[in-house]
């Protein structure tokens, strides 16, 4: 692992919480598990964190908690997907995605009669939604990371991959990377749009939530 | 477990009396009087039992009331619980209130918004209460205690309650200690961190890092104590 590290005591210092909240927020499963590594230092035991991670995790705990319980951000953050399920109907009615992206993805899998969408299919048309909104990639290509999500999200890859686009001499390739991990590749291939799911499914979370309340 | 997706599902009462056995299930309130054995997963509102009870699988009780020793061989999932007696479990306890008096050990973490124990524990794995109250009858071991609010220290019966003094040592041994506001009495432990730490007699610590105060007993032993400043 060559992630940057921040020590726990670096991280108090540094976002101003307590041992209290952090333990507080690893108890209500706010912060996951893995992202507490421990080593062994001079000192005694040390436990460190993914910086970045766990740096953006508590910055949106703390901007978050006062207009969320923090069992409610717990299912916002926890990689769960849960059983919702949502008809074609009710995604457009609440604006989740656009029509556009909803009608490419129904093409793509040529369901006829499916009336319900599961929460992974959503987060699909979700993640189409979002790169076909930036412009990023073209209709053909949404039909491509359909078809790339569809076999092997999230059964082959986890749930927390990264979808990076990339083109060389003009051809588009999507890579589905597990961990989200950086990846090298020869100079002339270009990374065109990259994503998170495990933040797309926060944020899809949040969207589907938000219409709740 | 299929039944959990279903609202409607009816829960019904389960009473055992005797010695007894049943493979668990989803009950509405579950009674034992005696020695009762789950041969499997109990899932349940209110579980009550003056008696044994061991259940071999996870046991989930919003309510959980037991004079006698309950063993659960998973996890044990409860809101509020208080237990007179013993307590095992192999897997992971989760709880809001958890109230015990005698012994409690688990295999797994202890995680709980209220974990107040007279008596004794022995955790393997990681003890984390919003706040932990430990008044030991004897000797405790845990490997880390974190959260707000924590409290060891010996219990002091009094003279109405004599055979509660079997006489080995009222002592706490951890690796770490770390929470807001720490309040020890004779806890050994590697390493103590936290905001306002007092060190109560009967204590040996290797090393205690402390943000805002520090009391240390005469009668206590701190290898290293250093302040830890916010920049």
């Amino acid at each position: 692992m060559n992630e940057d590290l921040i020590s726990k005591k670096e991280l108090l210092d540094m976002t101003g919480i307590s041992y209290g909240q952090l333990y507080r927020w690893k108890r209500k499963n706010l912060i996951p598990e893995q992202w507490f590594i421990r080593k062994s230092s001079f000192t005694g035991q040390e436990t460190f964190f993914p910086r970045d991670k766990m740096l953006q995790r508590i910055d949106r705990i703390l901007n978050m908690k006062d207009d969320l319980s923090l069992d409610a951000l717990a299912d916002v953050f926890s990689p769960n997907t849960g059983e919702l399920s949502l008809s074609v109907g009710e995604i457009l009615e609440r604006n989740i995605v656009s029509s556009t992206s909803l009608n490419l993805y129904i093409e793509t899998i040529g369901i006829t009669e499916q009336p319900q969408f599961s929460f992974e299919q959503i987060l699909i048309i979700y993640v189409l939604d979002k790169l076909l909104r930036s412009g990023d990639i073209s209709l053909e290509e949404g039909r491509l990371l359909v078809r790339t999500l569809e076999s092997y999200f999230p059964e082959q890859t986890g749930r927390e991959v990264g979808v990076r686009l990339t083109r060389k001499m003009g051809v588009g390739a999507f890579l589905l990377v597990p961990g989200d991990v950086d990846i090298f590749m020869d100079s002339e291939v270009r990374t065109v749009t990259r994503l998170a799911m495990a933040q797309c499914t926060e944020e899809l979370k949040l969207l589907i939530g938000g219409g709740d309340a | 477990m299929n039944q959990q997706n279903n609202p409607n599902m009816t829960r019904h009462n389960l009473r055992l009396v005797g010695e007894s056995s049943s493979n668990g299930g989803f009950f509405d309130e579950v009674r034992v009087t005696g020695d009762a054995e789950f041969n499997g997963d109990v899932d349940c509102q209110s579980f009550k039992c003056t008696g044994n009870s061991a259940v071999d699988g996870s046991l989930s009780a919003d309510l959980l009331k037991i004079t006698g020793n309950l063993g659960v061989e998973g996890n044990l999932n409860v809101g509020n619980m208080h237990l007179t007696g013993e307590l095992k479990v192999n897997g992971h306890i989760t709880g809001g209130k958890v109230q015990l008096f005698g012994e409690c050990a688990a295999n797994g973490e202890i995680r709980a918004e209220q974990f107040l124990i007279k008596g004794v524990v022995q955790a393997e794995g990681m003890l984390n209460a919003e706040q932990v109250e430990i008044r030991m009858l004897g000797s405790s071991r845990t490997r880390e205690i974190v959260g707000t609010h924590i409290e060891v220290k010996p219990y002091e019966p009094g003279k109405w309650m004599p055979w509660l003094w079997h006489g080995s040592k009222k002592e706490l041994e951890a690796s770490i200690i770390e929470g807001d506001v720490i309040r020890l009495r004779n806890v050994t432990a590697d390493v103590v961190r936290g905001g306002d730490v007092e060190i109560g007699p009967g204590c040996r610590i290797r090393l205690v890092e402390y943000s805002e105060a520090l009391r240390q007993d005469e009668q206590s032993e701190v290898g290293q104590s250093v302040k830890r400043t916010v920049e």
